[in-house]
Formats: C-alpha cells, sequence, structure tokens
C-alpha cells in the first residue's frame, strides 16, 4: 500500500539517452501502465524502479520514502517478469515460499535440518505454508504445488510468477510485460485476471506493456513513453479522448488515427483537401497544422459526385474498416457498423465528414493546438448523420 | 517411398559398421588388457590372439597385484587428489564465471581475456616454476602439492561463464528482488541450475587429475602418496616390468573406478539436461 513518486529520472548507457528526465506521480491503489513502443525506455525505468539498475539522476519514492539508492529486496516491491523466471529446480510451492522464508528466517534458521528442529523456525515454517497455500488457492494452483516450472503450461507459469510477487504483500508490485509469451485467447483471460488481482489487493500496480489494448483495459492511469521521455499521464480516456500530441494520438487507437496537413485559413479555419471541418483553429493564419481523426469520427455517405473512393473494406465482424482515398492521394480510414456500411463497395465513390467537435488539431512540431466548435454546426450534423 | 526407406535403412546400418569399427579401435586396447589381466604370462607371450584366456590366471594375476603394490592406497590417494581437485576448482571457477557473465564491471573483458590467454598455456611450461616453488616452501611430496596448482582451473571458468551466459538474467533479477544474496544467488539459483555444465566439467577434471602422471611424477617420491597412474608405475618399476598379467590386473584396478564413476555420472549428465528447463 504505497503511493509512488518517480522525479527526474535520468538514464543514459554510454552517449545513448534512454531516459530523459521522466517524472510521473500515481496515489496509492492505482494501476499505472507503462506503455510505448519497444525501445522507448519504459523496461528500463521498471528495472530502476525496481533496483535492478540504477539511474544516473533523479529520485524514487515509494509511500513517501526514498528509496532511490536501496537494494532490490529492501524496497518493498515485487516484480513478475516477461519470462516468468521462476527457479527450475523448486515446485510450485518452493517458488511462491521462497521469497517469504527469504525474508522471515535468519540465515542459520534456514539450514535444512535446524529449521525443523527449532521450535521458533518451525512456527515460522508453518505460517509461511499457511500463506504460501493461501496464495496457491486464490490463483488456483493448489493441484499444482508439487510440480516444476518446466511441468506447467504457460498460463500457469505466468500464475505462479504472479503468486510468487503477491504472496509476500509488497507495497508496489512490478509487471514486465507479463502478457507477452501467451497465446491471444489466454492474454485475454490473463489481463481480466489481473485486473481483478489489482481490484482485490488494492496495492499500487506498474505495468509495462508494448500493448495499447492492455494498457487502455487494465489501467487506472496510462503513462505514454517514447524515445525515453515522457509523453502523457493520463486516464485511459482522456489518453484516447484529448491526446497531448500528435504522437500519443497516433500510438493509442487502432486502427490509427488519420492524421491530414492543412492550413490555417482566415479566422482560424481548417483548410485541407477533401474534408470540411467546422470551429477556429488556435493558431495564426497561415501556419501549418496537422489534423487528427479518429476512424469512429470519420463519416462516408455513398454518393456519386463525392471525392473518395472505398479502395477496401477490413469486416472484423461487428464492425468494418473502410478505406478511402481522396484527395490528395491520402488514404483515411473509417470505422462504420455493418448497417452504416451496408450499400459500400470496393470502388463506390463516398461524400467524407467528420463528427462535429471530434478532430484533433496539432502544430507542425505535434503539439496539440485548440480546436473550437460552433454549437449550432455541430448539432446539425450529429442529426443529420 | 519404400525404396527411399530401404536407402534410409541401408544409410543407417552403414553408419552404425563404422561407428561400429571406431568404437572397436578404440576399445581393443582395453579389451586386450582386460583379457591379458586374466591369462598367465606364457598365454600372453604366446603370439596368437585370443580373447578368452586357455587357462584362467585371474586370480593369481589380481592377488600378486594386490599383494606386491598397495593399490587400495594408490584409489585412496586418487579419490583424495581428484575430490580436493574438484571441490577447490568449483569453489573459485563458479563464482569468477558468475561474476564474469552476469556483473558489468571495469576491466570485465580484460579480465576474461586473461583466462582465455590461460587456456593456451600448456602445464607442462608452469610446470619448473610451480616445482621450485614448491620445493621453496618444503611442500614437496604432499597433498597439497598434488592439489594446489590445480585449484584454480582456467577451463573451469570459461565453461561456466559460457554456460551461466545463457541463464536468463530476468531469473537472476527475481531472485535479486526476491532477497537472496549474490552468494546465495550463486549456490542455490545459478549452481542448481547449472548440473549439467557442473556433471561435465566434474567428469573432465577427474578424469585427467586421475590419469595424470606428469605432474605426480615430478613431485611425489613417497609411495604412500602416490595416485593411482604413478601408483602403476612404481608397481611396474618394482618389478621390472616382465610379468604382464599383474601388470594388466594393476591396469584394470586403477582403471575400473573411473569407468565406473563415468558411467553413473553420465546418467546423472543425462537427467540433468532434461531437469533443467532454465529457459521456460
Amino acid at each position: 500500500m504505497a503511493s509512488l513518486e518517480i522525479e527526474d529520472v535520468t538514464k543514459s548507457y554510454g552517449a545513448t539517452l534512454i531516459l530523459d528526465r521522466v517524472s510521473v506521480a500515481v496515489p496509492d491503489g492505482a494501476f499505472l501502465t507503462l506503455v510505448g513502443p519497444s525501445g522507448c525506455g519504459k523496461s528500463t525505468l521498471l528495472r530502476i524502479l525496481a533496483g535492478l539498475e540504477l539511474q544516473d539522476g533523479g529520485r524514487l519514492r515509494i509511500g513517501g520514502q526514498d528509496v532511490s539508492h536501496l537494494r532490490p529486496s529492501r524496497r518493498d516491491i515485487a516484480m513478475v517478469f516477461q519470462s516468468y523466471a521462476l527457479y527450475p529446480h523448486m515446485t510450485v510451492a518452493q517458488n511462491i515460499a521462497i521469497p517469504l522464508i527469504l525474508r522471515r528466517l535468519p540465515l542459520w534458521q534456514r539450514l535444512p535440518l535446524l529449521s525443523r528442529l527449532l521450535p521458533q523456525a518451525r512456527a515460522t515454517l508453518g505460517q509461511i505454508e499457511a500463506e504460501v497455500a493461501g496464495a496457491m488457492a486464490m490463483l488456483g494452483l493448489t493441484h499444482l504445488a508439487d510440480r516444476r516450472p518446466v511441468q506447467l503450461s504457460g498460463g500457469q507459469r505466468q500464475r505462479v510468477a504472479l503468486g510468487r510477487a503477491l504472496v509476500r504483500q509488497p507495497a508496489v508490485f512490478l509487471l514486465d510485460e507479463p502478457l507477452s509469451n501467451l497465446d491471444a485467447k489466454l492474454r485475454v483471460h490473463m489481463r481480466a485476471e489481473i485486473a481483478a488481482l489489482h481490484a482485490r489487493l488494492g496495492t499500487t500496480f506498474v505495468y509495462v506493456t508494448h500493448d495499447q489494448i492492455e494498457a487502455m483495459t487494465m489501467s487506472t492511469h496510462v503513462a505514454v513513453m517514447m524515445e525515453g521521455r515522457l509523453l502523457q499521464v493520463a486516464t485511459p480516456a482522456e489518453i484516447y479522448a484529448e491526446p497531448a500530441n500528435l504522437q500519443v494520438a497516433e500510438f493509442i487507437g487502432s486502427p490509427r488515427i488519420n492524421v491530414l496537413p492543412a492550413r490555417v485559413g482566415s479566422g482560424g479555419a481548417a483548410q485541407l483537401a477533401g474534408l470540411a471541418l467546422q470551429g477556429r483553429i488556435a493558431a495564426p493564419a497561415g501556419a501549418s497544422v496537422q489534423i487528427g481523426i479518429r476512424p469512429e469520427h470519420l463519416i462516408l455517405r455513398a454518393d456519386p459526385g463525392g471525392v473518395g473512393t472505398v479502395t477496401a473494406i477490413e469486416n472484423t465482424g461487428p464492425e468494418l474498416f473502410v478505406s478511402v482515398l481522396t484527395e490528395g492521394d491520402t488514404v483515411l480510414v473509417a470505422r462504420l457498423t455493418p448497417d452504416q456500411g451496408a450499400g459500400l463497395r470496393p470502388g463506390s465513390r463516398v461524400a467524407l465528414d467528420v463528427l462535429p467537435g471530434k478532430a484533433l488539431a496539432f502544430d507542425a512540431d505535434g503539439a496539440r493546438i485548440g480546436f473550437g466548435h460552433s454549437v449550432a454546426a455541430a448539432r446539425e450534423l450529429y442529426h443529420a448523420r | 517411398m519404400s525404396g527411399a526407406h530401404r536407402l534410409g535403412r541401408t544409410a543407417r546400418i552403414a553408419r552404425l559398421v563404422v561407428l561400429c569399427l571406431g568404437a572397436a579401435v578404440m576399445l581393443a586396447p582395453f579389451v586386450w588388457g582386460l583379457a591379458a589381466s586374466f591369462k598367465p604370462a606364457a598365454e600372453i607371450w604366446s603370439g596368437s590372439l585370443r580373447l578368452i584366456p586357455q587357462t584362467f590366471h585371474g586370480w593369481e594375476n589380481y592377488s600378486a597385484a594386490l599383494s606386491r603394490a598397495p593399490f587400495g592406497r594408490f584409489l585412496l590417494n586418487g579419490l583424495i587428489v581428484c575430490a580436493g581437485i574438484l571441490l577447490f576448482q568449483l569453489i573459485f571457477a563458479i563464482p569468477c564465471a558468475y561474476a564474469l557473465s552476469k556483473h558489468r564491471f571495469a576491466g570485465r573483458t580484460v579480465i576474461f581475456g586473461a583466462v582465455l590467454v590461460g587456456l593456451l598455456i600448456p602445464v607442462h611450461v608452469t610446470a619448473i616454476p610451480l616445482y621450485l616453488g614448491f620445493a621453496r616452501l618444503g611442500l614437496l611430496d604432499s597433498y597439497a602439492a598434488l592439489i594446489a596448482p590445480f585449484t584454480i582451473s582456467v577451463f573451469g571458468i570459461f565453461l561456466f561463464r559460457q554456460f551461466f551466459a545463457a541463464i536468463p538474467d530476468d531469473l537472476i533479477a527475481a531472485a535479486r528482488v526476491d532477497g537472496f544474496s549474490e552468494w546465495a544467488i550463486i549456490w542455490r539459483v545459478v549452481v542448481p541450475a547449472s548440473w549439467p555444465a557442473i556433471t561435465a566439467f566434474a567428469i573432465f577434471s577427474v578424469t585427467s587429475h586421475w590419469n595424470d602422471l606428469f605432474w605426480p611424477f615430478i613431485v611425489i617420491q613417497s609411495t604412500e602418496l602416490a595416485p593411482p597412474a604413478l601408483g602403476v608405475v612404481y608397481f611396474r618399476r618394482d618389478e621390472s616390468g616382465v610379468d604382464f598379467g599383474p601388470m594388466m590386473a594393476a591396469t584394470v584396478i586403477v582403471t575400473a573406478p573411473l569407468v565406473l564413476a563415468f558411467l553413473l555420472a553420465q546418467r546423472r549428465f543425462i537427467d540433468g539436461i532434461t531437469l533443467s528447463g532454465v529457459k521456460g
């Protein structure tokens, strides 16, 4: 049970800057997901949090206590690794018990014979066995207690790794891409299981992934990282709806957000090929900007005189992803319900519109800028849909 | 289809024949020695090639060998020396290899380079300086002289480093998070995951030192300190080297424990490979 503060953490390997003054703070009980493409520094940040790597600068606080220079075992953290990192020569029960044994029994009491003879050590061991049994029951591992890791499936190993972490009741859980070695179906299942575990334990979780779906579905806080920098920390809904910059907007969301170059006209109007947008861009006239439109905010209407041509339709069942070639050789992707896309075929001419108030504007450097809309026009368009 | 199958079978038979021939060539001296240890002298020198002795003279040969030289003592010496060498080699090589493979520190590549260079230096080069050193220390003709020069095995360091490098870093990191000390990580996480390498190294180490004649010949004078190979030499010297029956019996006595140990270790070796699923 602890809040977590990361303050100005910097790390480089030789001349390569891995983390560039990363700061993030989350309250007790948060589920913070560090998400970004591979090589963005998210795993390094997690390893620094764990104390497995030493930061070049900056501080880390867990529950208000400065842990920047403490050994991993002193930080009151537990970690789940991508490869599970179970001890191959120990059984499931032993794997889960080992962190407790190492913490609660002094060295001399851990000797195989003494621990059985000393009443105090025996009492401690009994207590540990009870806790391990509890953890195994919670994760459905009881019937596997005497198996070794090689005899387990991927999902079972994953659960043992979770058990080894949670049995200690740490202040913070660190999880490094724990689902990436599982098959797709199991991944969805374990995703729900980890989220449920977080809800039940109420402990602070820090979760590293490159999978935006994991980030969006499990977290209370999503931190998007790229090239060693933290781009935005916000709730999943906010990250999606109000990305702070173009990189975040492009990273989160599948299919990717459509990005169109545009120019700011007189009075802040957006001038771009093939699309009419209401609203005023908060940028001087003549500036070049980029307009981002999520696929589900793009409206297609079959129209023989329309500017767009449907080039491909992907049917996923509940929705269609429709690619449209429009003026300026840009391809936009729209997400439609099967009903909305019923009349469309590859080659169909379509007119394009954008759900009012939903287009996002970014300046030439990718930073988000204001894009206000006229309310009346928005309402009109919405009902027309 | 069946033609291809038949071709596969002929190829397999050919391979088996070649392997059997190779094995026969390798084993022939041992088989001959074993057969000779059961034959009387006249039959050994008869000139005809016959494996099964016509007159069974084994009892006489073996009792002669055992009565004329303290072979029990030689075997015990071999055990003490080999166990001592292996123990120290493991104590030194495992932590060293762990540091070289899992820690980043200044001079690591230089030290590993030195290990590789050490692999290139034959034991004979250092024999004279070592002999002089032991003479100066007054340690000649002792177990210490037999064990000490081999306690640090660059081959062991090299072998373990390569093996440890394949142990996932995550496993070490998990052990650190769980609260193992570095020392405990070595003996309780790395060593149990490395049994195949340790067994392989033990086989190399024990066979080479059990059979070593060169170094014991230099530093040992007393018969009661002689390891097995040197014991056979003493035996031969004492018996003026003509009595081949007891001589071969002596050789069999000296070699048998090693062969048995190897057969046992081999099973363990295979177990080790199948049990250690480090990679998950």
